[in-house]
Parts: C-alpha cells; structure tokens; sequence
C-alpha cells in the first residue's frame, strides 16, 4: 500500500475513534449530569427529572383506594399536567373506568360522574360536603357519596 | 415478575425466530449475531400471530402460541441437521479479545444499561401509550378495540402500528402484570442486538477493525441520543434495531450478483412498518435509495429485486390497515394530522428549533465525523453510500414537511419529537457512510467475502 493510502487510512480511523471516545465519554456522563442519583427503583422515571416520577408515585399509591370497576378522575393544579396525569391514570388504573375532567386542556364534564377523585398536590378546589378526602403522597384521593352513575 | 415478563418478551420471540438464525445465508455470522437475529425476526412473527388473533376475536393463550413454538423448533432442529450434512463453510466471525475495541463496546453497553435500568432515559410516552396500550391488552388478552375507538382515549393513538404494544402485552400476560421498571431495558437490548448484528455483517465485509470502528461509533451514538431524547421502553429502540438491520445488509451487498441476504433485509424492513409510523417513510427511503444505487451501479433485474424487498413490509401493512378497518378504528392520527394543510409561515420555526436540535452535542458527533472522514477519502465508493444518505435526509425532509402541518404553534411538537425522528436518520448516516469511507480506507472491500463463495 502507498505510504499515502497508509496515513490516510490512520487518520480516518483516529477521526472516527476520536468520535467513538467524545460519545462514549458524553454518554457515560449523562447520569452525573442529572445531580443526586436516585438508584431505588420506584418508579421508571426516578432520575429523567422530568416531574413524572412525583405523579407516578401519586397514581401508584392512590391507585390502592380505587376499587377494580369503579369510576375515577383526575385534577391538577394546571390543564397540561391534568392531561399528562390522566394519561399515565390509564395505564396505573387499566381495570378502573377512567373519566377525564379535561381531555387536551377542554373541560369534558364527564369528569363530574368519577366516583373518586384523583387530585394531585396543589391549590385544591373548594371542599364540598359530598366528599371524603383521603391524604396520599403527592395529593389525596376524595370519594364521592354519590352512588355511581 | 420482571424474570418472566423478560423472559417471555425475549424467549417466546428468540424460538419463533430460530429458523430464521440458523439459514445457510447466514452461517457466517457470529451466534451471538445470529441469536440477535431471532429475536428480532421472531417479536414479527409473534406480534403478527398475534395481532391475527386479535383480528378474528381470539383471545391470547400459551396454547395458541406453542405450536407455533414447536414448529419453529423442528424447522429449526431440521435446518440445523441439513446443514451440519453439508459441507462445512469457513466461518468468518473472530473470536473475542480483549482489544480497544471491545473494551469501548463494554464502556458504552454498561453506561446504557445503567440509564436505561436506572430510570435516567424512561420515555413519557411509555406511561403515555405505549406501555397503557399493553397494560389493557394484557388484561383483555388481545388488542382492545373497544378502548381504541373511546373518544377520549385519542392521545393512545390508535392508528398507531401493533408491535411494540403487543409484544410488551404478551410479557405482562405471561407476567400477570405489567412490570413497568423492567421495560426501559428492553430498549437497550434492542441497540446492544442491533451493534451485535451490524459487527458481525461489516466483520465478514470490512474487517475486524474497520467493522468494529463504524459499530462503535453508531453505539455510542445512537445510545447517547437515545438517553439524552429519553426513548428508553417506547418504540424508538424496536425502529432503530430493524432499520439498521436492513441498511446494513443492504449497504454491504456486492456491487456485482445478485445480494444474497436482500430476505434479510426485507424481513426487517417489514418488522419496521408494524412497530412505528415513521417506520413506513423510512423504509420507503431505504427502497428508493437501495434502487437508485442499483440503477447506477446497472445491476440486472432492478425491478424485480426491489419488489422482493418490499414484499413482506407491504403485506404487514395491508394487514394492519385491513385490522383498522374492520374494528373501525382510524387510519391517521386524530391528534397531530390534517392532511394537505400545510402553513408555511411554521418554515422559520421549524428551521431554527431543528438546527438547534441538529447541532447539539452527540448529535453533531454523529453527523460531523463520517462527513469529515468522506472529504479525506475522497469521492471513490460513495455511490455505496446512497441508500444510507437518501434515508437519513429523506427523513430530515420528511420532518420539516411534517412540521409544516402543525395546527398553532409547531415549537412543543418539534422539540417532543425532532429528537427521537433523527435517531434512524443518524443511524442511516454512520452506517451509509461508515461503509462507504471504509470500505476505501479500511481493510476490505464490501463484497468482498462473499456469503455465496461460502455456501454455494
């Protein structure tokens, strides 16, 4: 082979290790990058930082007061996060009846027939004396009188 | 629970995709390689099994499935004994040792696993719909029609193709639940699969070094994309295996005759348009790239070759359109597409948000190095790089028209989605390239060990 060939060789070689080393470097980095490394395992999203775990955490354990079959909603403080929660309620709660109070930021009023209130921690809407209030980690579970429509 | 969810999604998969791993075409590749192979090719077959079975009202039992395992394994033990009858082909594949290259491979697998297992990369979009898709399917033991066609459970996007959500169903079936946790893993066995076969496809075309040089990088990459664009447990990781499978098989075909695992390619290429969307426009553009080639490299019965190769994608989507049509679910995604309204005023946004996204970090690694090692060798091979190039900027293009739909204001949709849309272009770009560049600088030349010289 020409001496040439030779160091052009080597040096597309060392341009692609250089690439395999800034990338293995970058991609060993990404959990020191995210601050204190939660290795418990309680939730898929313990260290994405991305909110999701702390309404994970909430649906896991309210998901304990809502029987199988029985009707439940969601609440939060915000329409983007209501969403994301009744999202994810669908998938915690797959044997319970999932009613949305709003569905894409657009109040449903189906959410009014829920039986139990999931309602993630925040500024909570009045008391009203049809409802029992549960505390839970992340918010509280309210269960309404109401026999279920 | 976990065990046996993995167990099920890995195992039931591995043996309907055994005979596939031990055909004659590919004895070259490393066991390791080939294993890989059968789990991919064998989550199709399931997923297609069972999504059948959904289709015609049946429910989801072990016992529909073990015959189906059963007849894999006497094919398999069949294949197995014919060719252990026929004359022995020397096998390509080198042995482990302990080498820069390895070491790297295990840097960047136990980083990976580390993310993925240690909720660093979990995808919302699992706790969204993919993995509630699954949850339900389990319970109901089959594709739940009726929650799909519920008004307000459009944010499941119903139109969207089975597998993923099918093959996690049949884990959480067999698991008797679904095991959340253990679901972000499987996307890094879906990439460490994809770097095992890809290694052991450019090992027996490029040589031991070369091959492993281009592998690392698309591992490296691709993992680090993967994390940062937290895909871990969504269906990114399925797409990217399968696409990758087909464009490497495609990319290191003989210039000259007839290429001899274009099945391969096709098999895969069908596994990607029933995992995803995207995977229709992508394996659209590794076709129309993989004929250009042809074309320019005047190979006889471009036609033909190229309607094999997109035979089986085809039917897979026949089925899943006949499948939406009969349980009236829709065909297009009721949340994000109005057809043919385009509003170009979003062309500034779009071009700015994607930049941005384009040129950050990993990103620009992946892009930057085959691009700068082309310019230092030259034009020489490059036609070989076409299906790979036509592909990741197919799908450049095809994001930016995408965007151009957008009902508002495109920026939330962008930045949710720009990231996860360029991992199969990225991966199309190293490996295009990757070929391309070493196969001039490298130490071999594409073809130049040839599966048919082996097992003629």
């Amino acid at each position: 082979m020409l001496a040439g060939d030779m160091t052009k060789r080597r040096l597309v070689a060392a341009v692609w290790w250089l690439g395999i080393v800034i990338s293995a470097v970058m991609l060993f980095v990404q959990p020191l990058r995210r601050g204190e490394i939660d290795l418990s395992l309680i939730s898929p999203f313990d260290n994405t930082r991305s909110g999701h775990a702390e309404q994970w955490i909430f649906l896991s354990e309210a998901a304990r007061h809502v029987p199988r079959d029985a009707s439940f909603t969601v609440l939060a403080p915000d329409r983007d996060s209501e969403m994301g929660l009744f999202m994810m309620a669908v998938g915690l709660l797959p044997e319970a009846s999932p009613l949305p109070s709003s569905y894409y930021g657009q109040p449903t009023g189906v959410g009014d027939q829920a039986r139990f209130v999931l309602e993630l921690a925040g500024p909570s809407p009045e008391q009203s004396l049809e409802i029992q209030s549960t505390e839970i980690i992340g918010g509280r579970v309210k269960t309404r009188w109401a026999p279920e429509l | 629970m976990s065990i046996v969810f993995l167990a099920a999604v890995l195992g039931t998969s591995a043996v309907l995709g055994l005979p596939v791993a031990v055909q004659p075409t590919l004895g070259h590749l490393s066991v390791s390689a080939r294993v890989a192979l059968a789990w991919a090719t064998g989550s199709l077959i399931l997923t297609l099994i069972l999504t059948s079975l959904s289709a015609i009202g049946m429910q989801w039992t072990l016992w529909w499935i073990l015959p189906a395992c059963i007849t894999a394994s006497a094919l398999s033990a069949k294949l197995i004994k014919r060719n252990q009858a026929a004359k022995p082909g020397p096998s390509n594949s080198t042995r482990f040792k302990l080498s820069f290259g390895s070491l790297g491979f295990a840097l960047v697998a136990g980083s990976g696993l580390f993310a993925f297992v240690f909720g660093f990369a979990t995808s919302a979009d699992l706790s969204y719909f993919w993995g509630v898709k699954a949850a339900h399917f389990a319970i109901e033991r089959g594709i739940d029609f009726e929650l799909l066609r519920q008004p307000y459970m459009i944010h499941l996007h119903p139109n969207y193709p089975p597998l993923w959500p099918v093959l996690l169903a049949w884990g959480a079936m067999t698991a008797r639940s679904m095991p959340w946790l253990a679901v972000p893993a499987l996307t890094w066995v879906c990439l460490t699969a994809a770097a095992t076969v890809i290694f052991s496809v450019l090992e027996t075309r490029l040589g031991a070094r070369a091959a492993a040089t281009v592998t690392l990088l698309w591992y490296a990459v691709i993992s680090t994309m993967m994390v940062t664009s937290f895909s871990g447990g969504n269906a990114d990781g399925p797409l990217v295996l399968f696409l990758s499978v087909a464009l490497v098989v495609i990319l290191t075909e003989p210039e000259e005759g007839p290429g001899h695992l274009r099945w391969l390619a096709a098999v895969a290429l069908a596994g990607a348009v029933f995992t995803k969307s995207e995977g229709v426009v992508a394996g659209s553009l590794i076709v129309a790239g993989t004929a250009v080639r042809d074309l320019i490299w005047r190979r006889s019965k471009v036609l033909q070759q190229t309607a094999c190769l997109i035979a089986p994608a085809s039917a897979t989507i026949f089925l899943w359109v006949v499948v939406r049509i009969v349980h009236d679910l829709p065909l297009t995604d009721p949340i994000r597409e109005n057809m043919f309204q385009i509003s170009f005023e979003h062309m500034g946004l779009i071009m700015h948000v994607c930049i941005r996204i384009l040129v950050t970090n990993v990103v620009m690694v992946g892009w930057l190095v085959p691009l700068v090692t082309v310019f230092l060798v030259g034009r020489r091979q490059l036609v070989r790089a076409v299906p790979g190039v036509v592909t990741a900027l197919g799908i450049l293009a095809f994001a930016a028209t995408y965007y151009l739909h957008a009902a508002g204001d495109p920026f939330q949709l962008i930045v949710w989605t720009f990231p996860r849309l360029v991992q199969p272009a990225m991966s199309a770009w190293i490996l295009g390239f990757g070929v391309a560049v070493f196969s001039v600088a490298g130490e071999g030349v594409p073809g130049a060990v040839l599966v048919e010289d082996t097992f003629r």
